[in-house]
This record gives structure tokens, sequence and C-alpha cells, in this order.
């Protein structure tokens, strides 16, 4: 093998190799804090007249898939954002509709995948977060999947370690891993992870 | 070969129709026992001591939390991002069929850390005694000390091939292939646990051979209860990724089966409720890999 040919291989696995999408930080957030900081009060605001949860689920952001939540049911929807029909049950359901298409015209803009609240109990008492998941605007890796960010917004100021690793709970060392990911601090109530998944 | 095993355990809608009535499956026809049985024998049994087998099951927690499974079997909860899905979908029937036989099990099994359930003998792990109480961020099944000991117990009694590189409890294994139920393991737990005749179709891999596999449903519905093995990747899309491998990852109990021109309508127990979801019909075709089909066995079966 020539050694042009070696820089040639050489070059393109360093390319590769810096395709892997390690470079997602909490920097994200500091970027995007107006659009997830307005995204996360208006879903709270939504939530609290009607508990759902809405995900993106192609790369062109115009398909969502709602679930609405009710006592005895949950709805599973799936429209494109122009269809007519996806007014139609929002008005159905009693949703404030210039609100929730805010919020949807609000994830398209950071490509924000997933909004939910999550459920979690700390000493037997009910807590809640709520959780969005961002899709990167970085590469994707060729020899490997996609990554998600997943920024939490919990109610309470958190534990974190000295490196600012999400605790799991006071007087423990263990990491505190949801859904198999472990978080990162942002501020004392604001966390990221990495995930394969956006949901 | 390992590639395989992981790959294959990795695990057009518009508003729905007016729902006709939909049958529940606590009205089907002569169940093994009842809740007021059930009830019955919690309050003979008097107050729980603390268990020396199960040390972060609290005994108050415990009696509660089987007192509400009996009451609200579809509250039952296998917990996010877990793998206990077909244990659920086998404990709702089971919740549902013989709620006595359910309550004497937890019972033996809290008391003695043993227990035999229709012939299958229990004898969960130490590891598997010591995780029960303690798993967290799963939702509500945090606070349901007896699901998660009773999901444990079934994951760590039964084993199929998924299961054969892990087949021992770690912390976290509640979400990976230790806990894992491929569709013949699915089968022989309800054959052996539930008071049921269980016909399948489908499998792992391939969908089962049916033109329309939704009339085939409806009519399975008439007369017994049916379960579906979906593929719970474009069922509950979590990635953005084209899907490339086609496989079933999760179980849920069909309650209703409505089809119309463009679509099929579903409502289905999973995860502590009910869901109703409309689907294109060649979608539909494309979900389905088992159908598990129960009939109640006669008393002499």
């Amino acid at each position: 093998m020539s050694k042009a040919h070696s820089h040639i291989i050489f070059s393109m696995l360093l390319f590769l190799s810096a395709c892997t999408g390690k470079n997602i930080t909490g920097r994200f957030y500091t970027e995007q804090q107006a659009e997830l900081d307005s995204i996360k009060n208006l879903y709270g605001a939504l939530y609290a007249q009607h508990p759902f949860s809405m995900a993106f689920t192609d790369k062109g952001f115009q398909n969502i898939s709602l679930d609405i939540h009710t006592d005895s049911l949950t709805y599973i929807y799936d429209f494109q954002v122009a269809d007519p029909r996806l007014r139609d049950t929002l008005r159905h359901y009693d949703f404030a509709l210039s609100g929730t298409m805010q919020l949807i015209r609000l994830m398209q803009t950071i490509k924000s995948t997933w909004v939910n609240r999550f459920d979690y109990y700390s000493n037997g008492k009910k807590e809640h977060m709520i959780m969005i998941s961002v899709k990167p605007r970085a590469f994707k890796p060729i020899f490997g999947s996609r990554k998600y960010y997943i920024l939490t917004y919990y109610a309470q100021p958190q534990l974190f370690d000295e490196k600012g690793n999400l605790l799991d709970r006071r007087r423990s060392r263990r990491l505190r891993k949801i859904n198999g990911i472990s978080f990162q601090r942002i501020n004392d109530s604001i966390c990221y992870g990495i995930s394969a998944q956006f949901r | 070969m390992l590639i395989f095993f992981v790959l294959l355990a990795a695990t057009v809608l518009s508003q729905p129709a007016a729902i006709p009535g939909t049958p529940d499956i606590s009205a089907l026809p002569v169940h093994t026992s009842s809740a007021d049985e059930a009830f019955r024998y919690l309050d003979s049994i008097g107050p729980l001591p603390r268990s020396k087998h199960w040390p972060n099951v609290r005994p108050q927690l415990f009696i509660d939390n089987i007192k509400l499974n009996i009451e609200k079997p579809a509250s039952i909860y296998p917990g996010r991002e877990t793998n206990f899905c077909g244990y659920g979908a086998i404990s709702y029937l089971l919740l549902n069929d013989d709620p006595l036989g359910y309550a004497k099990l937890m019972y033996s099994l809290y008391t003695e850390g043993r227990a035999v359930y229709r012939g299958v003998k229990f004898n969960p792990s130490a590891r598997v005694k010591k995780a029960a109480g303690t798993l967290r961020f799963k939702g509500v099944l945090d606070i349901r000390p007896a699901e998660q000991l009773w999901y444990l117990c079934l994951a760590d009694h039964y084993k199929g091939y998924l299961n054969f590189f892990n087949r021992r409890y770690d912390p976290g294994d509640e979400n990976t292939m230790w806990a894992a139920v491929n569709y013949a393991k699915f089968n022989r737990m309800a054959r052996q646990l539930l008071h049921y005749n269980v016909k399948a179709r489908g499998s792992d891999l391939v969908r089962p051979n049916l033109l329309h596999p939704d009339a085939y449903i409806n009519e399975k519905l008439q007369s017994g209860t049916v379960v579906l093995y979906l593929n719970n990747r474009i069922l509950h899309k979590k990635k953005l990724d084209k899907i490339k491998i086609q496989i079933p990852t999760h179980y849920v109990v069909l309650h209703w089966i409505y089809r119309d021109d463009h679509s099929v309508t579903i409502r289905y127990w999973d995860y502590g409720s009910q869901t109703l979801r409309q689907v294109h019909p060649e979608f539909f075709k494309r979900l389905v890999f088992g159908i598990s089909y129960c009939t109640k066995k006669n008393k002499d079966e």
C-alpha cells in the first residue's frame, strides 16, 4: 500500500470516528433555552387541562402521534400537522387550540421529537417531571444509530455528585437512571441525557 | 448468532368511529373464583408479619397492592421501559379469572418465599428476592411491591431462548434480555398458569398466514379471550430512522376490534389502562405477529 493510500484511509477513519455523535452536550440547552423553556411551560399548562403526550414520528416533522389520556381510556391518534382532523380532534377534547398549535410549531422549530410528563415516586410521594426529546442537528453516525437529547425538567432541585451526575437519592452515590440512561446537570432542576430512542 | 438473538429481542390514523358496547373481559362467563372470595381470604389471614424472604417488601404495601389488583385488574402496571409486558398480560388474565388463586399464591410467596400454583413450583432466586421492592422510575410500579415481586418471579422462573445469554438477575435486568418473553414462552406460561386452553397462531419472526387477520381475530373474540403479539416498533415508534427489522416485542390483551373500509380499530389492555387505536388495515397486518386464542377449560380438564 502506498503512502498516499495510507493517508487517505487514515483520513477516512478519522472522519468516521468524528461522526459518532459524541459531541452532544448540555451546551445545546443554552443555545435553545428560550424555545425549550417555552415548550416546557406551554406543555405544562396544556397538560393541566388535559393529560396528553405528543411525538413527531417522521424526519420531516409533519406527522404527529398524539396520546390523549382520559380516566377510562388512552386514545392514540396519528395525524399530519396540516390534516384538519387534528384540529377537529383537539376541539373535540376541548384542548386550547391556539396553544396546542403553538406547541407543535415550537417543537418543529427545534426538532423536538417528544414531550411527555413522567410521574415518579420519591419516598412514596408522587412527583413529576417533564421530558423533552430533541433530534440533534449533528450528522447521524454512519456506523451507528441516531442519538437524541433527553431534557428533564424537575419540579424540585435535584442532587448531583461533584461531576454533575444526577444521583439516585439522598445519602446515595448511585446514579439515577431513567429508561436506562443517566443524566447530567444543567442547573439544579434541569438535566440532560443522551438516548438511542426519543421515548 | 449473538447478533441474531440481540436483534431478535430488541424490541394512518383518523378519528375513531363510534364504539359499540365493548365486551368486558371480567364479564366473560365461568370464572375459576371471584374477587369476593379473594377478599374474604385476605381478611381471614390477619395482619401480615414482615417477610424474611423479601427484605425490601413491606407487608402493608404488599397487601394493599394485592387488594388493588384484585379490585381493579386493569390497573396493574408492568412498568416503564421494562420487558414485563408479557408477564403483565398473563397476570391481567389470571386476575380476571382466578383472583382467589392469585391471592393464595402471593401470600405463599411472601410468607414462605416459594409457592405452587396449578402444579408450577415457584422458588425465586435470592437475587430476585432482594430486588423486589427496589425498582424505581418505572412509573406507578415504583410503589407496587407485590407486582414487582410477581413479575420478577415470573421472569426468574420461565426461560426461553431469548434469555439464553442472561439467565441470572442483576440490578437493571428488568429492562434487558433477562426479562424478555418470546412467543413460545408466553404461550407456555398461559397454558400452565391460566385455566385456559390456548391456541396460538404466529411466531417470533413470521406473521400468521391469514388473509384477513382482523376477521379471524374478531371471530375468536366472540368465544374467548385474545392476546396479540405486536410489533411495538411501529405501533409506538421510538426512533425516526426507517425500521429495517420487523420483530414483535409487545403483548396486549385485546378487548374489541372493528373493521371498516379504511381502518381497523382496536381496543386493548396494556400497561395499566385500555387504549383505543385506529390503524390502516395493511398496517394492522404488519403489526400482528401472534394471536393467542384462550378459551376457558372445563372443570374436568
